[in-house]
């Protein structure tokens, strides 16, 4: 069962583009409407309680940017982590898990596109269309930027 | 008389050539949808989706006009990677002319774009005045931090 959850990715639907994390990254699917909002200095910080944890959220635009979670659109929330407890939840239209075997081509980022490293570790082709693969401590580390 | 090469002329934006050798362009694509990749820089946010491989485009148009705008054409092209070689596309914005090249260099073209970054040398043309040669390895391997 170890063996076969590996082989899985979980397929995150941004709206305008897609990403794919390794399934055994997702802790728990929440909503994205139980979302709490504070201020932090000059700055709206939004977390969500899970278990007596405070977890910060990740909202990400069209351009992969920082973005407020009022302005996503879609109403889910995937809390990301390790050893079930996460780290950071990530807002998101949608999700589908799916088989790495549908995933083809993955190639790493060329080095013309670097700059997406922040984010993505390489591209890749699912269903005919573009895949974006990140990894946990890629989004944690952008979320730490964003809040900071 | 002096001696010339056979190489492409490019549109790489509108009102802007450059020059790439003759051997570097392997296909042209007039029928083609990109894929965009999110904190890509501008010039090199799109990818094509060509014959089951992931593509990067260049487009030199928000290099040089500081705006990114959409290609009619994309010329795929081979680069190097370290010691593999891989395929790229440029964004053409005219169908390119197999033109006569002297050998005699010139001065890089004036503007914003970095082109010692991105081309081997520079010569002018008749009617186009100042045209870089594109280097494919350097294009592909570009990072604007360097």
């Amino acid at each position: 069962m170890a063996q076969l959850s590996q082989n899985l990715y979980v397929l995150i639907d941004m709206g305008s583009w897609r990403m794919a994390l390794p399934q055994s990254d997702v802790v728990s699917v929440e909503l994205l409407s139980d979302a709490i909002c504070t201020r932090k200095k000059r700055r709206l910080v939004w977390w969500i309680k899970w278990q007596d944890n405070r977890v910060g959220i990740l909202a990400l635009d069209e351009h992969a940017n920082s973005a407020d979670v009022e302005d996503i659109d879609g109403n889910v929330l995937v809390l990301l982590g390790e050893s079930k407890t996460p780290v950071l939840g990530l807002a998101c239209a949608n999700l589908e898990v799916i088989n790495a075997d549908e995933v083809s081509n993955e190639v790493a980022l060329p080095t013309v596109m670097s700059k997406a490293l922040n984010l993505f570790t390489h591209l890749a082709m699912h269903r005919g269309e573009l895949l974006c693969i990140s990894e946990l401590s890629k989004l944690e580390a952008y979320l730490q930027q964003a809040v900071n | 008389m002096s001696e010339t090469v056979q190489a492409w002329l490019l549109c790489v934006a509108p009102g802007v050539y450059a020059v790439l050798p003759r051997q570097a362009m392997g296909h042209l694509v007039d029928d083609f949808s990109v894929s965009n990749v999110p904190q890509a820089p501008g010039y090199a946010n799109h990818v094509y989706l060509w014959k089951d491989r992931i593509l990067p485009v260049f487009n030199l148009s928000a290099l040089t006009l500081g705006e990114r705008q959409a290609p009619l054409l994309l010329g795929v092209v081979a680069y190097r990677r370290d010691t593999e070689i891989k395929q790229g596309a440029i964004a053409l914005f005219e169908a390119p002319k197999l033109i006569g090249v002297p050998a005699e260099s010139a001065d890089w073209p004036e503007g914003r774009c970095p082109w010692p970054a991105l081309a081997d040398s520079c010569v002018t043309l008749p009617s186009y005045g100042a045209c870089a040669i594109l280097s494919t390895d350097k294009l592909f391997n570009y990072s604007a931090q360097c």
